[in-house]
């Protein structure tokens, strides 16, 4: 049995605010193999971006990482100082962000900003260093490269910036790559181009990635395994053909039933009703209960812990929904 | 019946700002003046029903969102003809148009900044109408906008609140309130839900679909997302670049796509069951700039199949029956048609 | 409106900001001389019945020769300096704010206009605007001083003439983002004319900027006031601001006799650092990112 590449424990990050304390992450745990994909999913307000960014050391004050461990290779991250998350930056993690045009500086040139990670990463010279940018710059698809390398982020159109920034995430090599809605600023043609050229070079690498979305089309199509966060909290997790065949949680349940599936169409969408509670002042047990049409009393008093369920999923569920209702039927 | 909405040969041009100095350019070593002229939209007809849900889809630059707000007379329509039921409004002046706007509304995709932060939400609900009926009409006006509010699902007690202590599902409410104040027979909405979480996102549209029932509302319904469109609309038109290159009721576009971009963007949508897709049509390349046109055929450059007649001739929309119709030059030579 | 401005949140962060504290206090010690003035000093300095040109010259009152009756001491012709600078505040201050509404109100309406409208309506409006700041307010005094003569009106000219540009531009830049946002679509939606837009809808929308650009800039009027005074082309001197005092007692400034030139200098110094901190601090609140 491979030990786990990474592995957060009771990951806790709060934003202390005037308003009050935003308890964003609350106890997230899941494990990532290598090799392993897997689709961080929920809603906004949900928490996804922030476990991301927290994986990384990337959460300024009035953030904080209150608790919990990120092992990555039995390291705890959140442990470690600022300089030695800076060598691992880049170098074994590394991230894609949502938006490619303020993900890339726009007054450095294409190749100055790939060599700046190579050089603070690699001991390879200069020659080497633009080797490998090409190398690079074509596997993402984009052709002429040596030119491109020229280029400023402006002189690109969206989808390509975006394999810029695929191809900066992945050219010191990392074994995981954090992406955060890689896609979802891009047209339905070139999102499937970027889907597809993603997958390749994370398998030709052999790497892990976390893809964080709240697109469940896209991670049906991406990812191995699946954890769905509700309000900073990990709700239910298991691999992605059997979440979404058969959901155990009853908020995994209506998100699924919400998406419109043109190869199953209902006069009406199955929606959840209410709206997501405010973070600051969340109801005490479970969170989801106002909303759950399975709720009873004890839903309100305590918070149901992570449960094995059929199929290698697992659920945070009091009374979680029978393997008999598959999806396209009322809960 | 006469149509709800009729719109003929519609044409958007836009001049990009810039000046004579900033034009000029070289090529083949002579300076030459660099073309500003942004063709958004070029010659889009359809016609929307009383009652019908036209949905719109197609990528950014297509030229979709520009088609609803000429129509809306954001924009002043550069060419073709906008008749609203029956009425022909394309040259009519601020004044000619109040009139003609208590038939037609708008929804706008971002439900932050489609609501003015400063306005308490029963006012934003109230404009509409205050502006149809006069400012002498204000308590009539009021009773009005506590209905709507209920109606969409907000607490009218909220009214006298800000839009910032709203969700954003909440305002898109308002919005769709602010919209029916004037009990118009064609609502225009821009992306409506692409802003929304999934969840809301159904609310949404569920309850859009219950308000076309009560009030036999149409809707020119804007997106880019097929699953959605799926759901809501009757009938379907695909736009490319400005040009629409097909339309057809829902089921039949999406069981029979004739048109290659039609084929790729129904293959490229991720869905949840992605094992029931049809074989993956993959295009190459980039959109073209709406600042020089293909010659011919738009979709040209990323077509698969596109052979010499392509470059020169620009295909016309030609009814296939059944309500389909397709602008392909493949019509006339499905052999071509190697998938 | 107001509400919104005053939050509970910027309550708080005033009551955490010692300079922002300071600077209200300043402000509100100037708010209270300009209104109750002539109520807090016993002389009228300009009421030649009560002057006595014995008293002239009188030190400050903690000095050798002074007089406890003027604690600042008095100029040339007996006028305490004390009461000199509370009349002088009053018509500084005066100066300072109508120059800085005037100012406003012309420099916002331009730059509605220039930002909803575009096209040659901006440029020509842009233009004007760049001609103008070529100007110094000292080469415009200067000329309507010799062409119609000293006089407050004249001075308020000068200060709005260079003053407008920067709430042009300012507002100009806003309005450019809020006409595309989709309120304001929604609006020419429901029918309402251009007019009603720009008032109802842009207007209040880039309005915050404005409130800091204007506090600071009643310090910079004064300023600027003080200097054409001090050079001539300023107040006349029947209604002599603090910079005219400055410049009466600078001519036997260097006999000795420092207090009529130093104590109305100290009180521009005042007034003006407590607007800046007041105007620091509501930068730093009405920044867009609380939203």
């Amino acid at each position: 049995m491979t030990a786990p590449l990474l592995s957060v424990r009771g990951l806790r990050t709060w934003f202390h605010t005037f308003a009050g304390t935003v308890k964003a992450v609350n106890g997230v745990s899941f494990d990532l193999m290598p090799g392993e994909v897997m689709g961080l999913v929920g809603e906004s307000g949900g928490g996804k971006s922030v476990v991301g960014f927290s994986i990384l050391g990337l959460i300024d004050p009035p953030g904080k990482i209150e608790g919990g461990q990120i092992l990555f290779d039995g390291r705890d991250l959140a442990q470690l100082p600022e300089d030695a998350l800076r060598r691992i930056r880049g170098r074994e993690i590394g991230m894609v962000f949502q938006d490619p045009m303020t993900s890339l500086n726009p007054v450095q040139t294409i190749g100055h900003q790939m060599d700046e990670v190579l050089r603070l990463h690699t001991k390879l010279d200069a020659r080497a260093r633009r080797a490998r940018c090409i190398e690079m710059l074509e596997s993402v698809g984009i052709s002429q490269a040596a030119d491109r390398l020229r280029s400023y982020p402006h002189q690109f159109s969206g989808g390509m910036r975006q394999r810029v920034v695929i191809a900066i995430a992945m050219l010191a090599r990392p074994r995981l790559i954090i992406a955060d809605e890689p896609t979802t600023a891009l047209d339905v043609t070139i999102q499937s181009q970027i889907l597809k050229l993603m997958r390749r070079q994370i398998a030709e690498e052999g790497a892990s990635m976390i893809l964080v979305t709240h697109d469940l089309a896209v991670v049906a199509e991406m990812v191995d395994k699946i954890t769905v966060l509700y309000c900073g909290k990990v709700v239910e997790t298991g691999p992605v053909r059997e979440v979404i065949d058969t959901p155990a949680h009853p908020y995994t349940r209506g998100l699924i039933d919400s998406i419109p599936n043109p190869a199953h169409r209902m006069p009406r969408l199955n929606q959840i009703p209410g709206t997501v509670p405010d973070v600051r002042n969340l109801p005490a047990g479970c969170s989801f209960r106002d909303r759950c049409p399975r709720a009873q009393a004890i839903c309100a008093e305590t918070e149901p812990p992570l449960t094995p369920q059929r199929g290698g999923q697992h659920a945070a569920c009091h009374f979680p929904v029978p393997a008999t209702q598959t999806t396209g039927e009322p809960a | 019946m006469t149509p709800m909405l009729e719109v003929e040969g519609l044409e958007q041009r836009f001049q990009l700002n810039k000046g004579l100095l900033d034009r000029i350019t070289f090529r083949g070593g002579r300076p030459r003046l660099r073309n500003t002229t942004v063709h958004a939209v070029n010659g889009v007809s359809f016609a929307i029903a009383p009652g019908e849900v036209l949905a719109l889809v197609g990528e950014s630059g297509c030229g979709k969102s520009t088609v609803a707000k000429t129509i809306a007379r954001i924009y002043e329509p550069t060419g073709g003809r906008i008749r609203i039921e029956g009425e022909d409004v394309s040259a009519y002046g601020p004044r000619q148009m109040l009139p003609v706007r208590a038939k037609m509304q708008m929804i706008f995709q971002d439900p932050f900044a489609s609501l003015n932060p400063r306005q308490k939400v029963r006012d934003i609900v109230a404009e509409p109408l205050l502006q149809q009926l006069g400012p002498s009409r204000r308590a009539e006006v009021r009773e009005r906008t506590a209905a709507l509010l209920a109606r969409v699902g907000l607490n009218p007690e909220q009214a006298g609140r800000y839009p910032h202590q709203f969700s954003g599902g909440q305002r898109q409410r308002i919005g769709i309130a602010r919209a029916l104040s004037v009990n118009p027979g064609l609502i225009i909405a821009d992306e409506p839900v692409s802003a929304l979480d999934v969840s809301i996102q159904a609310q949404i549209l569920n309850l859009m679909l219950d308000l076309r029932d009560e009030f036999g509302l149409a809707y020119l319904f804007i997106s880019h997302d097929l699953s959605v469109v799926h759901h809501i609309a009757d009938r379907i038109g695909v736009m490319y670049l400005g040009f629409m290159v097909e339309t057809a009721p829902r089921d039949r576009l999406f069981a029979m796509p004739r048109h290659p971009y039609t084929r790729a963007l129904l293959s490229a949508a991720p869905t949840i069951e992605p094992q029931r897709k049809t074989a993956e049509m993959e295009l190459a390349g980039e959109v073209p700039s709406a600042l020089s046109l293909p010659s011919g055929c738009c979709f040209r450059t990323r077509c698969p199949f596109a052979w010499d007649r392509c470059a020169i001739e620009r295909p016309a929309l030609r009814d296939l029956g059944g309500g389909q119709s397709v602008a392909c030059h493949l019509i006339d030579e499905p052999q071509r048609d190697r998938m | 409106m107001a509400s919104r401005v005053l939050s509970s949140q910027m309550v708080f962060n005033w009551r955490r900001n010692p300079p922002a504290i300071l600077g209200t206090v300043i402000v509100l010690v100037c708010a209270v001389i300009v209104v109750f003035g002539p109520l807090l000093v016993s002389q009228n300095p300009y009421d030649l019945r009560q002057l006595s040109l014995l008293d002239s010259y009188k030190p400050p009152a903690w000095l050798d020769g002074g007089d406890p009756r003027y604690l600042l001491g008095t100029d040339g012709q007996g006028r305490d300096v004390l009461a000199s600078i509370v009349y002088g505040t009053r018509i500084s201050a005066m100066i300072g704010v109508t120059a800085m509404l005037m100012a406003c109100a012309i420099g916002t309406t331009l730059g509605l206009l220039a930002g909803y409208f575009g096209g040659r309506l901006d440029a020509l409006i842009m233009r004007v605007a760049d001609v103008q700041l070529s100007f110094p307010s000292m080469l415009i005094a200067l000329f309507l001083m010799s062409a119609f003569g000293t006089g407050i009106d004249k001075v308020l000219i000068a200060l709005t003439a260079v003053g407008w540009v920067v709430y042009a531009r300012t507002v100009r830049g806003s309005t450019l983002g809020e006409v595309q946002k989709e309120y304001v679509q929604a609006a020419r939606v429901a029918g309402l004319s251009h007019a009603k837009i720009i008032l109802k809808h842009v207007l209040p929308n880039v309005m915050t900027p404005l409130i800091v650009i204007a506090t600071v800039q009643v310090g910079t009027f004064i300023l600027i006031e003080a200097s054409l005074s001090f050079l001539g082309v300023g107040v006349p001197i029947t209604q002599p601001s603090l910079g005219l005092l400055i410049k009466n007692g600078f001519d036997v400034l260097f006999s000795g006799l420092w207090w009529t030139s130093v104590f109305p200098g100290l009180m521009i110094m005042a007034m003006v650092f407590g607007i800046n901190l007041m105007g620091d601090f509501l930068r730093d609140e009405l920044n867009p990112r609380l939203k």
